[in-house]
């Protein structure tokens, strides 16, 4: 697969006559571990002989986490102890606890409601929830979600076809009809609805605690790097192929179309992800719920990276009322890869891994993680806002005043290109000059000033900057996705 | 002196064996290639060997016996001997007393007819001055060798540009076409020859495909560098069937671990087993359901009919777990039917509305709605030659039901037989209609 990518790259850079203005290395991952004081990984056995890609998890008032794993089955973790709850499904990707407590578990034919009508503790009904999709036994035609919004409405995404030899493809996926590529919406009454389109392998949902939907694409044909989006209803995403099955389009219809076209359809993601150096398959995103439980991060959102085996955060803000903002790493050196990410209550940030099929950057074939922290306080970026002359970096302990200096930072841009292409490379890659910095009264927080553009990408490394301890950030660069400048700054 | 003569003592009767064995070699490989010998050997095989050796004979506790690796030496009066006196400390019994000499040389002539793969495999190893050499000349030779356990190794060359051929007796499956297909196949330069003359490649450029002979053949794989990136030359070459559903043997060394993994199997040992697979011929939202009276069928969630019905063993789903999962798992016994033929209402004018299964002591009773009526099925068996599907309806109408059509089963409903385009079927008081099917012939062991 990245092979062909790859390929496909190169033959296009030429092809696009962008060969000057082009980032022509390869993206690199940081080969060294990193991760915030305070934070550790403890690995969970999983049960003896099982095959155990956990790729659904999510833990209930109890503390009692449910997995599901690729293998078919639903298992659930008290006490140390693994219990087999249910078995028989095909390939499931998400599962969710009701209210009433019965498990909602996505798989590749049905979103399906289980239930242990008998309370033996093993799962004795086997429901569609919803199965108003085409599935042709493609192995790529995964079903991600459910999550629900605060009205109890239930949203899932269709991954595109691979090699479907029936599917209608420009680029590497495609679509055979049947709503691949769309997001859906069951309301509390069980109606269907195909909500949203232009998707291409959206493998991670989550709910805000605001309510609202959002959700990781991976990168490759369509897609310029991964990104993360929010779900509202009837808009487009990109991908073209899914335009099969809306109204007033056809595959000819389609073909006929450009490239700005679709560029103008699509909506803008609100963080775009950057290729390797921070995921290549981001999973689920994962608000910090914990209230403090888990650290300074309150509110937040953690996404695990099946390739990259680690953990990033995207920080959000809203500029001019439209979602944008940041990504940044967190943690690194998992085991396996990391698809599913769900914090419990007591605060600890579960991390559900599988490497099969897509290779991983630790070396094991599945498994399941967890985050703790201890309760010392890590010297990390916390958070990163746009102002009129640049950005505003708050830390989450004391800044030594005399590392808070220009020669302390860098910064750079750059943006990407959407085509049919597997990918883009960083295009117009820029050095910014970063003419102030200044510490303000809290101690914590810094205004950086540096010239803006709106529809770049903004790299900012800090790596000179230390805590009145004298630490040092584990992670010194920061993404920010800048798709707006503020109001008043706008030509 | 005492030295000399041992050795001579050990001479003479090696000369004296592999005159012997020589002889006992070639009747048994003219055993394999008569299907009077080759049938009964497959029915012993079956009844005794399998259960180690699996019936496709691609090993579990035992060795896999169709590749080209013999672990105890491959010479057919070897593997004879072996079957004679077993290997105890890895748990194989001597059979010598349990099977006479015709038998033993019906199983081995089986085992040997149901060989795959390469036989007396050599390489060469040309360097080659970089990737637009095409040159392939004999001083640029530097290493050859013979690959006994019969996989050609594509991480042989450790230079930068070179020519490498693979050459040898080839076994391809007599009663099946198949061909070598090249896993990530673009732009690889590979050419395939078979007895001499070059095979026109085929598929496309991501999944090139080359046509086989059925059973024995003299195969010639050869493989230039040329712009190709070093860690992508440890090619991964398969024997498939035609339409590449089905992966069958590994031809190269990095194959046979991906082959391997294709094989995990589910049986219903103890309790009814539910799996839901990408299954080869049952349509996609199959629901499959095994019996430890090793029965099995599919239900069709999108047709509400019953899709497919197999005797013996579940379901290997390998193919389907193994890497990404492209492949189909694959039933382990024999089908009784399978889509398009399916045991389904005739009601063409609706569509079924699957409510889900609901587990009674472990079996599944499937809900639906059809034409306005709610529908439950669900299929009790005493053995595998016997099974009842028990609609339940609820409203007490009478339900008209298409028979597929099977080879020595027969379908009842009470004691009466059922056309094949069923007659309506009644309710009994307690609103259901059970209809039976039975084997009527049975294979006799």
């Amino acid at each position: 697969m990245k092979f062909k990518g790859l390929k496909k790259v190169a033959l296009c850079l030429v092809g696009a006559g962008l060969v000057s203005s082009l980032q022509l290395e390869a993206a690199q991952a940081p080969k060294q571990e990193y991760k915030p004081d305070g934070y550790d990984i403890v690995t969970i056995e999983t049960p003896k002989d099982e095959r155990f890609h956990v790729t659904g998890i999510d833990s209930d008032s109890d503390g009692v986490i449910w997995v599901a794993t690729r293998f078919g089955d639903v298992w659930y973790y008290k006490n140390d102890t693994w219990f087999k709850f249910a078995q028989g499904l095909h390939e499931p990707t998400g599962l969710l606890i009701d209210t009433d407590g019965s498990l909602l578990v996505s798989q590749k034919p049905e979103l399906t409601r289980i239930v242990d009508s008998d309370k033996d503790g093993v799962a004795d009904i086997y429901q569609p929830v919803a199965n108003d999709w085409t599935f042709n036994d493609n192995y790529h035609e995964f079903v991600f979600g459910p999550v629900k919004d605060e009205q109890g409405n239930l949203y899932g995404t269709l991954n595109l076809s691979h090699n479907n030899p029936d599917a209608f493809t420009m680029g590497a996926m495609g679509s055979p009809g049947g709503y691949r590529g769309f997001a859906f919406q069951v309301d509390t009454k069980g109606v269907f609805t195909p909500y949203a389109w232009g998707l291409r392998s959206p493998a991670g949902l989550g709910t805000s605690p605001q309510g609202e939907i959002f959700f990781t694409d991976n990168q490759g044909d369509w897609v310029p790097t991964s990104k993360m989006h929010l779900l509202e209803q009837g808009k487009f995403y990109g991908h073209p192929v899914s335009l099969v099955d809306v109204e007033g389009y056809t595959r000819e219809s389609i073909k006929e179309m450009s490239v700005e076209t679709f560029a103008q359809m699509s909506e803008k993601p609100v963080v775009w992800i950057p290729h390797v150096e921070v995921a290549n398959s981001p999973g689920n995103p994962e608000w910090d719920t914990t209230e403090g439980k888990f650290g300074p991060f309150k509110g937040q959102i953690f996404i695990g990276d099946q390739t990259q085996s680690n953990l990033f955060r995207v920080l959000l803000e809203k500029v001019n009322g439209q979602y944008q903002g940041a990504v940044i790493n967190f943690m690194n050196k998992f085991q396996s890869g990391n698809i599913r990410t769900e914090f419990d209550v007591n605060g600890q940030l579960w991390v559900g891994q599988t490497a099969r099929g897509w290779g991983a950057q630790g070396g094991k074939p599945f498994g399941l993680q967890k985050v703790v922290w201890d309760g010392t306080m890590p010297f990390e970026l916390h958070s990163i806002t746009l102002t009129e002359t640049g950005f505003r970096m708050s830390f989450t302990d004391t800044l030594s005043s005399e590392t808070v200096v220009k020669e302390s930072l860098k910064a750079q841009s750059w943006q990407y290109h959407y085509s049919s292409s597997y990918g883009s490379p960083k295009v117009d890659l820029s050095t910014l000059p970063i003419t102030n910095v200044v510490l303000l009264d809290d101690g914590k927080t810094i205004d950086v000033t540096l010239p803006l553009t709106s529809g770049k990408v903004v790299q900012i490394d800090f790596t000179g900057l230390k805590d009145v301890n004298g630490r040092s950030v584990s992670v010194d660069k920061v993404y920010y996705t800048l798709n707006q400048l503020l109001a008043s700054k706008q030509q | 002196m005492k030295k000399l003569t041992y050795a001579m003592t050990v001479l003479v009767v090696t000369m004296v064996f592999s005159v012997n064995g020589n002889e006992l070699d070639t009747t048994l490989r003219l055993k394999s290639q008569d299907v009077k010998v080759t049938q009964q050997g497959q029915k012993l095989f079956e009844q005794i060997c399998a259960s180690c050796h699996a019936k496709d004979l691609s090993g579990g506790t035992g060795f896999n016996l169709k590749d080209g690796e013999w672990v105890h030496g491959s010479a057919p009066s070897q593997i004879l001997s072996n079957v004679k006196t077993g290997f105890l400390n890895a748990g194989m019994p001597g059979f010598e007393q349990v099977f006479d000499a015709t038998q033993i040389e019906a199983i081995v002539a089986y085992v040997l007819s149901k060989r795959e793969g390469w036989d007396n495999l050599t390489y060469k190893l040309y360097q080659l001055n970089g990737a637009d050499d095409t040159d392939v000349t004999a001083d640029k030779l530097i290493k050859s060798g013979e690959l006994a356990k019969g996989l050609a190794d594509f991480a042989i060359p450790e230079v930068q540009h070179y020519f490498i051929e693979f050459e040898g007796d080839f076994y391809a499956p007599k009663d099946l076409d198949t061909q070598v297909w090249l896993q990530w196949g673009f732009p690889h330069e590979l050419k395939v020859y078979i007895n001499h003359k070059q095979v026109t490649k085929g598929g496309t450029a991501w999944f090139p495909t080359w046509r086989l002979e059925r059973g024995k053949q003299h195969l010639k794989v050869t493989y230039r560098s040329g712009d190709t990136k070093p860690n992508q030359r440890d090619l991964i070459l398969i024997g498939t069937n035609l339409d590449l559903t089905v992966k069958l043997f590994p031809l190269s060394s990095k194959a046979k671990n991906i082959v391997e993994e294709k094989k995990f199997e589910l049986k219903a040992s103890d309790h009814i087993l539910i799996q839901r697979k990408r299954i080869l011929d049952l349509p996609p939202s199959t629901i499959s359901v095994g019996f430890p009276t090793k029965v099995n069928y599919g239900f069709n969630t999108k047709t509400c009919a019953v899709v497919g019905l197999w005797q013996g063993d579940m379901l290997n789903v390998g193919p389907n777990i193994a890497g990404r999962g492209e492949d189909p798992s694959l039933p382990l016994g024999e089908w009784v039917f399978h889509a398009p033929e399916q045991l389904q209402h005739v009601n063409e004018e609706h569509k079924c509305h699957y409510k889900g299964y609901r587990l009674e002591n472990g079996n599944p009773v499937f809900s639906y709605t059809l034409g306005g009526q709610q529908y439950a099925l669900s299929v009790e068996t005493k053995s595998s030659n016997t099974l009842n599907f028990i609609y339940s309806i609820t409203g007490n109408q009478p339900i008209k039901l298409k028979i597929p059509e099977t080879s020595n089963w027969q379908w009842t409903h009470g004691l009466q037989p059922i056309e094949r385009q069923s007659a309506l079927l009644t309710p009994k008081q307690n609103g259901r209609v059970v209809v039976t099917a039975t084997a009527t012939a049975t294979v006799k062991e």
